[in-house]
């Protein structure tokens, strides 16, 4: 079925919506959840909650690209439910923070910005850098997932796509600075 | 690290979820390898017309002989670029380890393994993309399936025989074996599957 269709369903209010929703995205949503939560359970949860508030948004939302938007919203919850689990598995997540706190170096983020105008700013940079290093990037701190997975998927070494990391992070960092997101 | 940092991370981490929808799309695709820029393929073009020259050159002077005069070197040379399987004078090292594809029937491939140091693991997978009717968008075939639960890449188990007998797994002790990865009774027509094997940690064998 059409993402198209399945957004109609919503906006006719047919609990198939929800149904169909699943049957196409509920493993990917399921795999984005488990990379922030390391848990079959909480993903699954997760998941269910984003069905919930599709259900919702859409309307009056009409998403463009509808994959996307139930990606956002169960990563959000995810890292919601990470947050309030108190963190403590060691993760994706917990790597991906030492990772980004590099990143982030002596600086500190400017408290005028908020996280959609940090977000504009990424995507800004991740537009100007290679395909395969902003497909990285994103595999790795989108959708959280590991090195490993990123190197299996990608069919490329765990080294080089460590490498890729770094090196976007190194950029990020001054694209952030010139973009005063850093201070 | 001190706290400034982590809050820093952890901005940025949460800001990654407004990163725009085309490039959430891009990352969730099949990935696929896209083609020579024009800066690669005129580098390409240079390396393909030096190699070309440097055989012409070398032609006029030594004549036929070159070519002719020593088959094993030539197939040698080619088996060993592409790693072909079923190319005897195929063989991969790693420390501790070496693989030899002996032989192809169909899609059934047997190999020579032989460890002289344990190995942490030996695994053949084969990957396939394809976006299929539930949105998988890879799909893998591996006699490990360290994915297998909760992934949205779906795993399928070639069949794995060790010295004539079924085996769980390729082996990691030191000795002499003969594997054969059996993909046979794998439907892999929904998929574009490619044309090398990745033998962890021997590489990308082409089938």
């Amino acid at each position: 079925m059409q993402d198209t269709d399945i957004i109609a369903l919503y906006f006719e209010r047919d609990e198939q919506a929800i149904e169909k929703t699943d049957e196409k995205y509920g493993a990917y949503l399921k795999k984005i959840a488990f990379n922030i939560l390391c848990d079959v359970f909480s993903s699954e949860e997760c998941c269910n909650d984003t069905y919930f508030k599709v259900w919702n948004s859409i309307p009056p939302t009409v998403p463009v690209c509808f994959r996307a938007f139930i990606a956002r919203i169960t990563r959000n919850l995810a890292l919601d439910k990470y947050k309030a689990q108190g963190a403590t598995k060691r993760g994706t997540v917990t790597e991906s923070l030492d990772e980004l706190s590099e990143c982030v170096g002596e600086d500190t983020i400017s408290r005028e910005l908020d996280s959609k105008d940090i977000g504009a700013a990424i995507s800004d940079f991740l537009k100007k850098e290679s395909e395969s290093a902003r497909i990285i990037f994103v595999r790795r701190y989108f959708y959280c997932e590991s090195i490993k997975d990123i190197a299996f998927r990608l069919g490329m070494t765990e080294g080089a796509i460590k490498t890729s990391l770094s090196r976007t992070r190194q950029k990020l960092s001054i694209h952030l600075k010139a973009r005063t997101v850093f201070i | 690290m001190n706290e400034d940092n982590i809050n820093g991370a952890k901005t940025l981490l949460k800001a990654m979820s407004y990163i725009d929808d085309d490039i959430i799309e891009e990352a969730a695709e099949p990935y696929k390898r896209r083609s020579f820029g024009i800066r690669q393929g005129a580098g390409v073009a240079a390396c393909v017309a030096l190699i070309a020259i440097t055989a012409a050159v070398l032609y006029a002077t030594l004549g036929n002989n070159l070519y002719t005069g020593n088959s094993n070197s030539a197939d040698g040379s080619a088996g060993n670029s592409n790693g072909l399987l079923g190319n005897t004078d195929d063989t991969y090292y790693v420390n501790g380890a070496s693989l030899t594809p002996i032989g192809k029937s169909g899609n059934r491939y047997t190999f020579t393994l032989s460890i002289t140091e344990k190995q942490e693991r030996i695994d053949v997978s084969l990957y396939g993309s394809g976006v299929d009717e539930y949105g998988n968008d890879i799909f893998v075939i591996s006699t490990t399936a360290p994915y297998a639960e909760l992934t949205h890449i779906p795993i399928a188990r070639p069949k794995i025989t060790v010295d004539g007998k079924a085996a769980d797994e390729i082996p990691t002790d030191v000795g002499e074996y003969e594997i054969t990865v059996d993909f046979s009774d794998i439907d892999m027509s929904k998929y574009l599957m490619r044309n090398y094997f990745t033998v962890y940690p021997f590489g990308n064998i082409f089938r």
